[in-house]
């Protein structure tokens, strides 16, 4: 089973974007048994894929709408409430993961407030557990034998939730848009899959899968320098392929689109050929780890 | 107008390469986490054994022998600290079937557990080689004041056995080697070395605690008959003060006989030392005398500006006149 995190503690550098055409691939056309987490309490990942609901108790935060399996006749849910996500590893609540539209993908949503609380703890004991709990689920058999792939995409943060994706992954996928702040980001999240690296046991090493350029427009001279420059520094840590700047990415993440999925689209459309190259090059780059 | 040019920062890009070049060449080296300290258990051949006990910590300190009230009261200090602030520096572990055993950091698991805490930082380091496990304990320990002379002697056993298994073709272990280990200077290693092939009366007596000085047991291996060992073993029961033991020591190395032969020692002797004279004055008398003499006269005039009250010039004048006869002397021979 393979952990791809997506990383990097600048938002809008296309996180969400990236997990959400990653799950898609995986599931859709490598037909592997995907999962996805959102590990960010704006569950804009979680709303992509089933109908996020306001918390009444704070309307800034999302909540995961009640379960379809959920039975509050049923004397085993006497004890739910219903609603379930990833959140739920923090406060030893259950975690049953949502079906989805799309076949082999199933997804465990964000809880705004739980995680902010997660994400909030300062006691150094409590910040360990927070750091290995995911750890701790991703490892449990069942979850091991019921997914190929777990996708998970994190909060625009390198606080504790970041940590704990980072410690519980088996790749880091680091989207950045050739651009300062974005790359100050990216530096962010270097500097933490070096910390990871150290702290790991030689056989569980955290690979990087690298830098992806993401809103690349190549008439722009400081995109474009930017990536050779850092193409030129650390070839092996930077995709060949990158992600156009194209208004389909944004059409494609609108409630109701036509059609729902850049996948949907015919096999010429140049935005779908550029996803794939990209996804197999992830995918080729994953496994010249996995073989070392 | 130039064309636009950029580039990354190069705080930005120092930092990214930093990060690839750490990860290539250190991967997996810092290992560290906060562990359950009942995950932990402390290595049962480390030769520093406290006394005190994970169950003596979990029953509580009122029930406590003597013994292991005083070696609480020693670990007080570091449980208020650990309390405060927790442990700052890990302790080191390594994986033991389902458990992590302690390669160094006993008394800060010790203390963790008394000051409550249920999780400890650590860091977790691959099974060490025997030798490289008591060779850190090693370190760990010297490092200790209070560690017994008794503890010290099976810590070095023990490392000594696993350098010779690791260095096959070693048959005995050197004071030099011994130094080199232990980073302990020259002086200190013989030391060691004696403690380690002493024989087994002066090591049960180092056992039972009558020698606890290492200085003392070097002296006390020193003694070759085994019943002048035996007495001084007994008087040490007896406790005596140090001293006064050191001193019994000595003379048991060194008896006083009635009638001391002489017994000469050294180098022979090559040449012939003609004495010393405190006066100037007889200085020029002896010197007169010589000139006197008729094989001499003839180097008189060499000699007619010879400050007699200089003792440097006499003593210059002598040297030269005794040259002087020596070559006549040999050549005549």
């Amino acid at each position: 089973m393979k952990i791809i995190a997506v990383v990097n503690n600048k938002g809008g550098v296309g996180k969400t974007t990236i997990a959400r055409i990653l799950a898609e691939y995986f599931s859709k056309v490598r037909e592997k048994r995907v999962l996805g987490i959102d590990m960010d309490p704006q569950a804009n990942f979680s709303n992509r894929f089933i109908q996020m609901e306001i918390d009444e108790y704070d309307k800034d935060g999302k909540v995961p709408p009640i379960h379809p399996y959920y039975d509050p006749e049923d004397n085993e849910d006497k004890d739910w409430d219903g609603r379930s996500s990833i959140a739920g590893i923090f406060f030893g609540d259950p975690v049953y993961p949502y079906p989805t539209k799309i076949k082999n993908f199933e997804l465990l949503p964000a809880y705004s407030s739980k995680m902010l609380l997660a994400e909030a703890v300062t006691r150094d004991e409590v910040i360990e557990k927070v750091y290995d709990q995911l750890n701790k689920f991703l490892n449990l058999a069942d979850l091991k034998e019921s997914y190929d792939m777990i996708i998970i995409d994190t909060a625009p943060s390198k606080g504790p939730l970041t940590r704990s994706v980072v410690r519980a992954a088996t790749d880091i996928l680091i989207p950045s848009m050739m651009e300062p702040s974005p790359m100050e980001g990216t530096q962010g999240m270097m500097h933490l899959w070096k910390t990871e690296s150290l702290r790991r046991d030689n056989s569980n090493p955290l690979n990087l899968i690298g830098i992806l350029a993401n809103a690349f427009d190549k008439r722009t001279s400081i995109h474009k320098d930017f990536y050779d420059d850092l193409k030129k520094r650390m070839s092996q840590h930077v995709l060949n392929s990158v992600i156009n700047r194209r208004i389909i990415y944004t059409e494609v993440d609108s409630e109701g689109a036509t059609p729902p999925s850049i996948f949907d689209y015919p096999d010429s459309n140049v935005a779908k050929v550029e996803i794939i190259q990209v996804c197999e090059e992830i995918e080729s780059k994953m496994e010249a780890y996995a073989h070392g | 107008m130039a064309k636009k040019s950029f580039s990354i920062s190069s705080n930005i890009a120092n930092g990214l390469i930093d990060s690839i070049r750490t990860v290539s060449s250190h991967k997996g080296e810092l290992n560290y986490e906060m562990m359950a300290i009942n995950m932990i258990e402390p290595d049962p051949e480390n030769p520093r054994k406290l006394k005190l006990s994970l169950e003596d910590i979990k029953n509580g300190v009122n029930k406590l022998s003597a013994e292991k009230i005083s070696e609480f009261e020693a670990l007080e200090p570091l449980i208020d600290s650990i309390k405060k602030v927790g442990v700052r520096n890990a302790i080191e572990v390594y994986k033991f079937n389902n458990v992590y055993r302690i390669i160094s950091g006993e008394r800060r698991w010790l203390a963790s557990l008394a000051a409550g805490k249920e999780y400890i930082r650590v860091h977790i380091c691959d099974k060490p080689s025997d030798f490289d496990l008591r060779y850190l304990q090693w370190i760990e320990n010297i490092q200790r004041e209070d560690l017994s002379l008794w503890e010290k002697y099976q810590n070095l056993t023990q490392i000594t056995k696993a350098y010779k298994e690791h260095h096959s073709a070693l048959k005995a272990i050197t004071a030099d080697e011994l130094g080199k280990i232990l980073g302990t200077s020259q002086r200190q290693s013989y030391r060691y070395l004696a403690l380690i092939n002493a024989e087994p009366d002066v090591i049960a007596a180092v056992q039972m605690g009558k020698i606890t000085n290492i200085k003392l047991l070097e002296e006390v291996t020193k003694l070759k008959d085994i019943n002048t060992r035996n007495e001084i073993l007994n008087n040490l029961e007896k406790n005596h003060s140090k001293n006064k033991i050191l001193l019994q020591v000595k003379q048991a190395k060194n008896p006083i006989k009635s009638k001391p032969k002489f017994n000469k020692q050294g180098r022979p002797s090559t040449k012939i030392n003609l004495g010393y004279i405190e006066k100037q004055s007889v200085a020029k008398v002896v010197f007169d005398i010589l000139l006197d003499h008729q094989s001499l006269a003839k180097y008189k005039d060499q000699f007619c500006d010879v400050d007699w009250a200089s003792i440097k010039n006499i003593n210059q004048a002598f040297k030269k006149i005794l040259i002087l006869i020596n070559t006549d002397v040999i050549e005549h021979a």
